[in-house]
Formats: structure tokens, sequence, C-alpha cells
């Protein structure tokens, strides 16, 4: 059953005559008053899931600011959903603090480099980054990819380098992870981030 | 499934339906009116309504109730004949209503309101509860006494419904087929539960989803800045329609019908952004039809 378009009601301050208030002669002026001193303020309630372990609980985020108006939303609280049949509403002490993680002023937003030896991070673009992690995994694979073991089979192998990926990511992202990197030769692969 | 397996800790599914207490609701309701109407612009009016309530609570006391309603077959709402055809108690429940809201001061148009409803013969009665059950009454002057007392007969309805009886709500009651007042989110289990404006059952829905048109991407959560915390009107740019959600972690001891009635401001601004008021309540009906 669906409520008819007639049921909804256009309330507003020329037509505070049309409620009970007014109809039964009680005095709107405070009320009108208060309307003209107070303003509306927006937040939204997003769905999302926790990025901490392959649990995936969900989360409700609460943003402050006008969706409607495309206004850059800050992240003022988050909880857990309890419509989320994996958790209920609950979070571990880990989820239950994602806000001051999002909200953190330690929280990397760029890739960082410090150099072996050295004791200062340095800023650096992503295209310098993955050029690098390309070369070094390529030199890696070189110099210790088991084509064959001690009995002479073929096990195409590269077990020096492993992988750390996201626990929260969809099945392609999970199909494209392993294409790719057990392509390479890869074994040691982890899904679960919360480690 | 018990409809009383209260409190609901984190963890559980949650129930698809509360039950009222009618012992409980009028009584908090009228305490609670009271306190809200301590330094508000409209507090003669909510102490006006605390009386209407307490005559709502007295009502249930003094008045015995009719005939049990059959129970409706084919799955509908098992109410929805109880309202449609009201068993005659409710009028004098009407009765008790109006002696109430008349015990103390009142502006004259009130208490020619009460003097018109108690001379009025039963049909011009059951024809001002049609205009109410039908959506937005015509008389305003008489709907929140006339709404008062069917919510107090059908919430006392709503109590004997076996609940394994109801079939799931959606935008409207499952119980009684009424309009709901608004909806609030538990402050223990953070469930959301819409309330029915007339016979006080709560039907589970999932938040931050519009509980007209179910579009979950384009809500807005509008409040009154520096006002109350923790109520808000659930704003859907979709259908332009708006339902309030009173946060009970927040606004605590909250009451649908009460705290929508002190909330007038908010309606007020909602309503200048031109969204449409999507709940009903029968204490405090107002607005034009759109």
């Amino acid at each position: 059953m669906n409520l008819s378009r007639r049921q909804f009601l256009k309330l507003t301050t020329s037509g505070i005559g049309a409620t009970s208030l007014g109809a039964l002669g009680f005095a709107p002026d405070r009320v009108l008053a208060d309307v003209r001193n107070f303003k509306l303020a927006s937040t939204t309630q997003t769905r999302n899931t926790c990025p901490y372990c392959s649990v995936s609980c969900g989360v409700i985020m609460y943003g402050l600011g006008d969706r409607s108006k495309n206004a850059h939303l800050k992240l003022v609280h988050i909880e857990g959903d309890p419509d989320h049949p994996v958790n209920r509403g609950t979070l571990c002490p880990k989820g239950a603090s994602l806000i001051d993680f999002v909200n953190s002023p330690h929280r990397l937003k760029f890739p960082e480099y410090r150099a072996p030896g050295a004791s200062e991070w340095q800023r650096v673009t992503w295209e310098w980054a993955l050029d690098r992690i390309a070369r070094l995994m390529k030199d890696d694979r070189d110099k210790n990819f088991v084509a064959k073991n001690a009995a002479g089979v073929t096990v195409n192998r590269w077990t020096t380098v492993g992988l750390l990926a996201a626990s929260a990511s969809s099945n392609e992202t999970g199909y494209l992870t392993h294409k790719i990197f057990r392509s390479m030769g890869m074994t040691a692969m982890d899904n679960q981030a919360r480690v | 499934m018990s409809s009383t397996a209260l409190p609901i800790t984190p963890g559980d599914a949650p129930p698809p339906l509360r039950l009222p207490e009618p012992a409980l609701v009028f009584r908090t309701r009228a305490e609670r009116l009271e306190a809200l109407a301590k330094d508000h612009a409209a507090g003669d009016w909510l102490r006006f309504l605390a009386r209407i309530a307490r005559g709502q609570d007295r009502a249930l006391r003094e008045v015995r109730p009719g005939a049990a309603p059959r129970p409706a077959g084919g799955g509908g709402s098992p109410l929805a004949e109880a309202a449609a055809r009201r068993d005659p108690s409710w009028r004098a429940m009407l009765r008790v209503v109006l002696a109430s809201a008349r015990d103390g001061a009142l502006p004259a148009a009130a208490a020619d309101a009460i003097a018109r409803l108690e001379a009025a013969p039963p049909d011009v009665i059951e024809a001002l509860a049609d205009d109410l059950l039908a959506g937005a009454p015509a008389d305003l002057a008489a709907a929140p006494f006339v709404g008062g007392a069917l919510q107090a007969h059908l919430t006392r309805l709503a109590a004997a419904v076996e609940p394994t009886a109801v079939a799931p709500g959606g935008a409207a009651c499952p119980v009684c087929g009424g309009t709901p007042v608004a909806s609030v989110v538990l402050g223990d289990a953070r469930v959301r539960y819409v309330v029915c404006g007339l016979c006080s059952a709560e039907w589970h829905l999932p938040r931050a989803q519009c509980a007209v048109c179910r579009e979950a991407g384009k809500l807005s959560y509008l409040s009154v800045e520096d006002g109350p915390r923790g109520v808000a009107a659930e704003a859907c740019e979709g259908c332009r329609a708006y339902l309030k959600v009173f946060d009970l972690a927040e606004a605590h001891g909250a009451d649908v019908v009460a705290d929508d009635a002190a909330s007038l401001v908010l309606d007020l601004l909602v309503g200048e952004r031109g969204f449409l008021r999507a709940g009903a309540n029968p204490l405090a009906p107002g607005g034009e039809r759109a």
C-alpha cells in the first residue's frame, strides 16, 4: 500500500491559519517569530562498508552539508548500520573509531617515499611511485623466480614478494587481483587487511 | 514471536512490528507535552494538547471496550475494517476527551469547537471521523478531538492484534492502514520504526531511505540550526516529501505525537523549501492539500 499524493500536505508560514494551532485560536506570533529567527541545517546519512577486515560490517556515515547544493560534506559521525545483516549495528573497537581515521590529521592522502637509510619522508607523484614499485618487482622477480623445483617439475613461482590487498573489495577487484599477480607466479597474497 | 520482547540488544534481528501499550502511551504523551510546553513558543497550545492526551488516557480506563473486531481475512491490515466501521464506544471516548480538554483556560475558538462537538448528533461525528481518516480534515478545529478519540480507540484495538497476522509495513500502517505521524530511531538498537498516527503501532523500516518512495540516494536530514537535538525532517528530493524522524539517543524521551507538534517550526521551515508533509498527526493536523 502506498501513500497517495493527496495525503501530502503543504505547510508553510502563510498557511499557519490552516493548522489546528490557528484554527483553535492559539496565538501563532511567537512560532512565526521563531521561523524568522532560525535557519535549517542539513545533514546526510550514507551507507558504506568498513574497510578494515573481510567481515565487511555495514556503517552509516553522517555528513554535514547540503547535498542538494553539491557542497563538500564534512563527516561528523559514523555508526554501525543496524539494518546490515552482517553486524546488525555493532562495530569492533577499530571500526567504532573509523571517524577518527577519516578525519585524522595524519591520514595519508598521497604517496610518500623514504629512501633507504634516510630518516625523512618525501612526497612523490603516483607516477613515480608506480614506476619504482614496478622496477623493484621486476628486478626481484628476475632474481628469485623459480621455474622448476628440485625434481624438475615446472612450478613457475615467485615467493620472495607478497601482496596485501583490500578486504572490502568487490568480486571483480578480487578476480583482477588474482589474475594479475598469480600470472606473475606470486603465491603470498592476503586480502585480509586487519592483521 | 513476542511483541513485547524489549529492549532489543544489538545483534538481534529487529522485530518487524512493535505494538502499543495503551496504559502507557497517552500518560507518557501528556507528561511529555507538559515538559515540552515550558519556555515553548506555543506553550499554551502544547498544554492544551496535554489535556487531550490526559483525556485519551482517562477514556481508555473509563470507557468499556466494544465488541472485538472480526479478524480480517486475506492478509490485509487487520484493523482496516474496525477503522472504517467503528464501534460506537469510540464516541463515548470522544466525550471523555472533550470533558478533559475543556478543563482549563481555552481560546474562544477551541471552546466553540468543544461545545459544537458536544451537541453534535452521532452521524455528524461519524462524518467528521470519515473525513479525518481520508486524509486532510476540513474542520481543523474539531479534528484534534475527533482524532484523539479515534487514536485512543484504535490504539486499544492494536494492542490486541496478533502480530503474526500482520504483513510487513510499507508507507501505510500494516495494522490499521493509517498514515504515519513520524519515525523514531531507537536509542540502544539504533533501528528505525515508523509510528502510526492512528493506532500507535510501530513498524520497522531500514534507516536512511525515504519512508514514502524508498529512494535512498536523495535524502537530506533537515533540522533547526541550534534547535532541539535529534529532531530532523527526512526530506526526499525524489518525491519532494518529508517525514520527521526522532533520534531517541539525542532526543531523550521523545514521543512522536508530542514532539511532532512541538517541532512545528521545523515543518514551516521545511515547507518554505517546498517539501510536502507526508506525516499526519491527529492531535495537531494542519496544512493544505498539495
